[in-house]
C-alpha cells in the first residue's frame, strides 16, 4: 500500500488517532487490505504470529480448543477492532484462533515489516506500543466483567 | 531515601520489572516514594484517575469489584510484589478494579502524571516500561480467558 489514499484511510481508524502522520505512512508501508468471505479462519492458535489485523467491516470471533467439544469463542470483534498483538512479544505465536463470523473487510499487517520498523526507529515502537497496551487494558476489562458476570 | 541500593534490589527481582535494564529500573527509583495505607481502607475505587503505579512491599488486599452492598467480588488477592496500577500508565488513566487492604500495607509507589511525562520524553524508557506492562496484561488476560473457558465447559 503505502499510496496517499492509504495512508489517509489509516488516519481515520480510531487505531491511529492522534498519530504523526510520520508514522502512519510507516504503517502504511507494513499494510495491505484482503477481504474473506464467512467461516474463514484467519489463524489458529499455536501457529507463528506473523500478522495484526483491523476490521474495517465484519465480525470475527476469538476462539479456543476446547478439546473434543470443539472450538469455544472467547470474545467477538466487530468494525474498527484490532486483533492479535502475539506478534509483538516471543514466542511469536498465536494463542487463539481467529475465525470469520461475516464477510470481513481486512487491512492486514506484515509482522515482520513492523518489527523490522520499530528496531530503526524507538519513537514509532513506543507509540506502537502505547496503543496495542491501551487495546489490551480494553480487551481485559472486557474479559474480567465477563468472568465477574459468570460467577454473578 | 536511605534504603536506595535495598529497593532497587527488591524491584530488581520483580519479575514485572525484567523488561527494564539497570539503567531504567534506577531511573524509575528516582521518582519512588514510600506510602502506607491502614488496614480497612478502601484505596482504589473503580473509574477515579488511576494516580500511581505501586508495588506491594508488605501487607496483604483484595483486588476486585465492589457490589452495591459494600461487597467486593474478589479478583485477585494482592501480596508482597504484587504490581498495581498499570492504569497509571495506560489509556484512560482510570482504575480498573477497587481494592480494600485487609492489614496494613506498604508500598513503593510511582507518580502516574511524573512517570507518563517520563515515558513521553523518554521513549527508550517508555518503551520498556509498556513492554513490562504490555507481558503482564497479557499474561492475566490469557488467565482469565481460562477462567472464563473453565466456568462455561
Amino acid at each position: 500500500m503505502g499510496n496517499e489514499s492509504t495512508t489517509w484511510r489509516l488516519a481515520d481508524l480510531p487505531f491511529f488517532a492522534g498519530l504523526d502522520e510520520e508514522f502512519i505512512e510507516l504503517f502504511a508501508d507494513c499494510a495491505h487490505t484482503e477481504t474473506t468471505s464467512f467461516g474463514h479462519y484467519l489463524f489458529f492458535e499455536g501457529e507463528p504470529a506473523e500478522r495484526f489485523y483491523i476490521i474495517r467491516t465484519g465480525k470475527v470471533a476469538l476462539q479456543t480448543s476446547a478439546g473434543s467439544l470443539g472450538f469455544f469463542t472467547i470474545e467477538t470483534l466487530g468494525d474498527n477492532d484490532t486483533i492479535g498483538w502475539s506478534w509483538i512479544f516471543p514466542p511469536y505465536k498465536w494463542s487463539l484462533t481467529a475465525r470469520s463470523l461475516s464477510p470481513c473487510d481486512l487491512i492486514v499487517f506484515d509482522a515482520r515489516c513492523l518489527r523490522a520498523k520499530c528496531e530503526a526507529n524507538t519513537d514509532f515502537t513506543y507509540e506502537l506500543m502505547k496503543r496495542t497496551s491501551a487495546v489490551s487494558a480494553e480487551r481485559l476489562r472486557a474479559a474480567r466483567f465477563a468472568l465477574l458476570n459468570q460467577l454473578a | 531515601m536511605p534504603e536506595q541500593d535495598q529497593l532497587f534490589l527488591f524491584l530488581r527481582k520483580n519479575t514485572f520489572f525484567d523488561d527494564l535494564s539497570d539503567e531504567h529500573l534506577r531511573e524509575l527509583l528516582d521518582l519512588a516514594r514510600l506510602q502506607s495505607i491502614p488496614a480497612g481502607e478502601h484505596f482504589m475505587r473503580i473509574g477515579d484517575p488511576a494516580t500511581y503505579l505501586a508495588v506491594l512491599r508488605q501487607g496483604v488486599a483484595n483486588l476486585g469489584v465492589m457490589s452495591e452492598g459494600g461487597r467486593v467480588v474478589v479478583v485477585d488477592k494482592l501480596e508482597r510484589h504484587a504490581v498495581i496500577g498499570w492504569s497509571a500508565i495506560v489509556p484512560p488513566h482510570e482504575w480498573s478494579y477497587d481494592a480494600v487492604a485487609l492489614s496494613e500495607l506498604d508500598f513503593v509507589l510511582f507518580d502516574a502524571v511524573r512517570l507518563r511525562e517520563k515515558c513521553e520524553r523518554e521513549h527508550k524508557f517508555g518503551v520498556q516500561m509498556m513492554t513490562c506492562i504490555a507481558r503482564t496484561i497479557t499474561r492475566r488476560l490469557t488467565a482469565t480467558r481460562m477462567s472464563l473457558l473453565n466456568n462455561a465447559l
